[in-house]
């Protein structure tokens, strides 16, 4: 009777601390992308789920610092570098350009395949058309 | 016997220091003013004679609601000024002299979702605009 009664209140104090602790996993996803990235940017305009136009894809270089600050640089040119904020809430990662690349702002699921991380954003939706904008990273 | 009552009494009371702990977490979210918020707002617009829904792009900027009832945003620099009230599940943001009242849908840790609606094109269509905060 003890055992199984520590058992249930032993269960009830980790579900407890459990449900205060997901923002340790958020943690974790932050950490993961805290550093320096190589990109490659794809923007699509979407019609039916399927990419109909190539709006821009370009490369370069994106910084994601500790202190929720982004820097955000271009292999073909630095006139539009720019910085920016970032920060990861509830499996997405929320990035806000201070310049520049104003429609890239958004919430982007944080997408991992084979083994790798990618950023997507899909935007101004409508009944069949969207634009995405994806981010392939990589170290 | 004794010693068994002791027990689940210690017990119970860690677990319900725990829950506790995790309410006042919780509550630290009401607090809304002395932190910087990230601000993502986008609009959809549900056109009612064609049942068509449309998302539309977001304007992020950062914010911060200070004590007195005035607030600072911007980009890397917080420099446009305006003013707020938090009446209950209402926030309203006064920019010059338009006032935008927002309806509180949902609250995190570290995320507050904000709604308002308004008829557009006469009746024909609603306009929800949604205002995330995201803290920083």
């Amino acid at each position: 009777m003890k055992k199984f009664l520590s058992g249930i209140f032993l269960l009830l104090s980790v579900l407890s601390f459990w449900s205060c602790d997901k923002k340790g996993k958020e943690n974790a996803l932050e950490k993961e992308l805290t550093g320096s990235w190589n990109y490659n940017l794809e923007h699509f305009r979407l019609f039916d789920g399927q990419p109909v136009e190539t709006m821009e894809i370009y490369s370069g270089t994106m910084i994601f610092h500790n202190d929720n600050t982004l820097e955000y640089k271009l292999d073909a040119s630095n006139a539009l570098d720019t910085k920016g904020t970032w920060k990861v809430v509830d499996k997405q990662v929320y990035i806000y350009f201070y310049r520049n690349f104003y429609y890239y702002n958004g919430s982007y699921d944080i997408v991992r395949e084979a083994g790798k991380l990618s950023l997507h954003l899909i935007y101004n939706k409508n009944d069949r058309d969207a634009i995405s904008v994806k981010f392939k990273l990589t170290k | 016997m004794f010693k068994l009552k002791k027990y689940l009494w210690v017990s119970l009371l860690f677990s319900l220091l725990l829950l506790n702990s995790c309410e006042k977490k919780m509550d630290e979210v009401l607090t809304i003013d002395g932190v910087v918020w990230l601000a993502k707002m986008s609009t959809t617009v549900i056109e009612h004679e064609y049942s068509d829904h449309a998302e539309y792009r977001y304007t992020m900027y950062k914010i911060r609601f200070d004590k007195d009832g005035t607030g600072k945003t911007g980009g890397d620099e917080l420099n446009t000024d305006f003013t707020w009230k938090l009446k209950k599940d209402e926030l309203q943001l006064s920019f010059d002299d338009n006032v935008l009242p927002y309806k509180l849908v949902s609250k995190s840790k570290e995320k507050m979702v904000w709604e308002k609606s308004y008829k557009s094109n006469g009746d024909f269509a609603t306009v929800i605009a949604k205002l995330e905060l995201i803290r920083l």
